[in-house]
């Protein structure tokens, strides 16, 4: 970038709208959000059918459960990490990114659908969480023994709901079939039983689960479980929409209060942003195996959840980009800071995710192993290999490493065709690493599997997410051409 | 356009020999235009010195990549093996040490030692590799013989031309920098040795 540029390109910040910062004439992006509308449809209408035409208890409805709420967190993560990059922009006043910003917009404002899109989650958590049933519904204890299967985990946690419940659990038909999915143990109404084998610490380590069970029962149960869905997807909306709103409405009024309330607005909303994903993702993703617990699993959501936002973000751009539009406006700088981000977040992410597996790998303490458990050593039940190990392994193969020495060249930063190879690499692993703590709670089949139907509904899903983000983008300008701080993103350069 | 004062007397003072020729700017602009025709008439050992970095200079002066990065990079991966090896060394081999249960060699608990070894090598092979790149450390530089030169620090931008540079030929050099629209240009002696 030579001054001379730069020079050619300052003055169009005041008359910066135009038809390089809108889709309009032939611009394929004006029709797709019809494509991914009618993609959505299908795809979550497939899915659901799926769901639906198995039974109630059988192994269909159950993996429908399990890949649909696979694909509404991938979705979702994607929409709130693209939250917190507005906020981290308002807040820090950032004057390089405000071109980049309203692609983050667009994907913020999709966060009013999410709610639409949660509600088969919620029709389903009886089948995916092994907590929800247990408790007020002793009618159906017996079926979900049945589905409950193969790890000893989620047994104790059934024997804990028992105790917790019913003190004379030991007269439960349920645990005898349950205990025969263990193993030789036909006894299943003697609690200590269980395929772990026979050590004597079983009973102590089950007693400290029935105990820790009953600890979390004011957090996990119904009113408080479906209060809090509401209270998340009530300040997702509201952070969403408002991000998104306000800035959409500068456009026209091209003032300094917009501005300036959204940096306000960014302090709270970096607080409720916060507060919600972690809960959220120990609602929806940690209590799928409610005894175990991490007080990093919060953090780690959210740095997998933006880094995947800045792949999508420079993946969207790019593509914009090669339509013919924004091409003066996201410049090769713009993409290198957001390269720069993307690989400095998904450093973090190991980071995080390293620390929680070493402090749980160091500690070794039976109610939080098992999580790692599930996802290295073979099958306990089968004693075949289920695996999870080789997806482990290519987290950090993939997640990381490969990312790591890809991308962190400035020079291939700087070349927008690799920049977007290291992005779809990194999208790809977030994918997978939801499908990592997620899938391996699946109680039917212990194995690694990828079923059409996982695939059927995160395309679903996520067509229906971005045919609303995509529908947004036909509507307004494709950078915020009212911000006081425009000039100095168009003439941005890496020094 | 007024023409640029000259500050030196066209015969060298005795003993020293001339260093280089400084040229002052008024504006960042001039300075950074002047660096250009620089970089285009040939010129490859000359420098800016400004109150504040300019956007554009590495591309004017014609600096190609800091070669830094892979001497991070180098020094890192020294760290991560280093790390690595001393480790598995004590830990695994000459004084195995059962802890916690788990085996003498767990990587996972090598990997914290592994990330500070990478960071500290990182970090000396960036600022020292800089000391370096930069020959420092070095006691004086002819440019300090200038009593102009002082305003780099407030409110002047300068470019110096180093009589090293192949292309370097005094009169022909003045000339050049004298149509740059200098506020002035300085030949600048320093002790011969």
């Amino acid at each position: 970038m030579t001054e001379a540029k730069t020079a050619s390109l300052a003055p169009s910040a005041k008359n910066a709208d135009g038809p390089s910062v809108r889709l309009q004439g032939k611009n394929p992006w004006l029709n797709a959000w019809k494509i991914a509308l009618g993609v959505g449809i299908l795809g979550v209408g497939i899915s659901i059918g799926a769901g639906a035409m198995g039974g109630e208890h059988s192994a269909l409805h159950e993996r429908f459960a399990f890949s649909y709420l696979f694909a509404f967190q991938v979705t979702l993560s994607i929409a709130l990490g693209s939250v917190f990059f507005i906020l981290i922009q308002h807040l820090s006043s950032a004057g390089w990114s405000v071109t980049v910003r309203r692609t983050a917009e667009f994907l913020a404002s999709g966060l009013v659908v999410m709610a639409v899109l949660f509600i088969p989650v919620w029709l389903c958590k009886g089948t995916l969480y092994p907590w929800w049933n247990a408790e007020n519904a002793p009618a159906e204890h017996h079926a979900s023994n049945e589905v409950v299967g193969t790890t000893t985990l989620t047994s104790h946690q059934t024997h804990g709901d028992d105790q917790v419940k019913e003190p004379e659990h030991g007269e439960h038909a349920g645990q005898g079939e349950h205990a025969g999915h263990h193993g030789d143990h036909a006894e299943g109404a003697v609690k200590h039983d269980h395929a772990t084998g026979h050590d004597p610490n079983d009973e102590a380590l089950e007693a400290e689960e029935h105990h820790l069970l009953a600890k979390k029962r004011w957090w996990l149960n119904h009113d408080f479980f479906n209060g809090r869905a509401v209270l998340y997807f009530l300040v997702w909306a509201f952070l969403g929409w408002t991000l998104y709103k306000r800035s959409v409405d500068q456009d026209k009024a091209k003032d300094f209060k917009t501005t300036n309330f959204l940096k306000a607005f960014s302090t709270i909303g970096t607080i409720l942003f916060a507060l919600s994903l972690t809960f959220a993702g120990v609602d929806w993703i940690m209590s799928l195996q409610p005894m175990w617990f991490s007080t990093i699993f919060g953090v780690y959501l959210f740095a997998g959840s933006f880094v995947a936002a800045l792949a999508t973000i420079i993946l969207v751009t790019l593509g914009l980009r090669k339509s013919g539009v924004l091409l003066k406006e996201i410049t090769v700088e713009h993409y290198h800071d957001l390269g720069k981000l993307m690989f400095g977040f998904n450093v973090f992410w190991a980071y995080i995710a390293f620390s929680q597996m070493m402090l749980i790998w160091y500690a070794g303490l039976p109610e939080e192993t098992p999580f790692y458990h599930i996802r290295w050593f073979t099958d306990e039940v089968h004693h075949k290999a289920s695996g999870w190990q080789t997806v482990s392994l290519a987290l950090l193969g993939l997640h990381f490493a490969a990312p790591f020495v890809f991308l962190i060249s400035r020079n291939i930063k700087r070349r927008l065709q690799l920049l977007g190879v290291g992005a779809a690499l990194i999208l790809t692993m977030h994918i997978v690493d939801i499908y990592w703590l997620i899938f391996p709670n699946l109680r039917e089949r212990f194995e690694v599997s990828l079923l059409w139907l996982d695939i059927a509904a995160l395309i679903g899903v996520a067509s229906l997410y971005f045919a609303f983000v995509l529908h947004r983008m036909t509507k307004n300008a494709l950078i915020p051409i009212g911000d006081p701080r425009l000039a100095r993103a168009l003439t941005f350069e890496n020094a | 356009m007024s023409s640029p004062e000259y500050r030196s007397a066209a015969p060298p003072p005795a003993g020293k020999r001339l260093a280089l020729l400084l040229a002052e700017y008024a504006t960042p602009g001039e300075c950074l235009h002047a660096a250009e025709k620089l970089r285009d008439a040939g010129y490859s050992k000359f420098d800016s010195h400004t109150p504040f970095p300019i956007h554009g200079m590495d591309k004017a002066i014609g600096l190609p990549d800091s070669k830094l990065g892979f001497l991070v990079f180098a020094g890192g991966l020294t760290g991560t093996t280093l790390a690595f090896t001393m480790m598995m060394w004590m830990n695994g081999v000459d004084y195995p040490l059962i802890i916690g249960g788990k085996p003498a060699t767990s990587i996972p608990s090598m990997i914290p030692i592994m990330f500070e070894l990478t960071v500290l090598l990182s970090a000396f092979a960036a600022v020292f590799g800089m000391f370096h790149l930069n020959r420092l450390p070095r006691h004086n530089h002819p440019l300090f013989e200038s009593e102009n030169f002082g305003k780099f620090s407030d409110d002047r931008f300068f470019i110096s031309v180093e009589v090293e540079d192949p292309k370097f030929k005094l009169d022909r050099t003045k000339e050049l920098l004298s149509k740059t629209h200098p506020a002035s240009v300085e030949e600048v002696y320093e002790e011969a040795q």
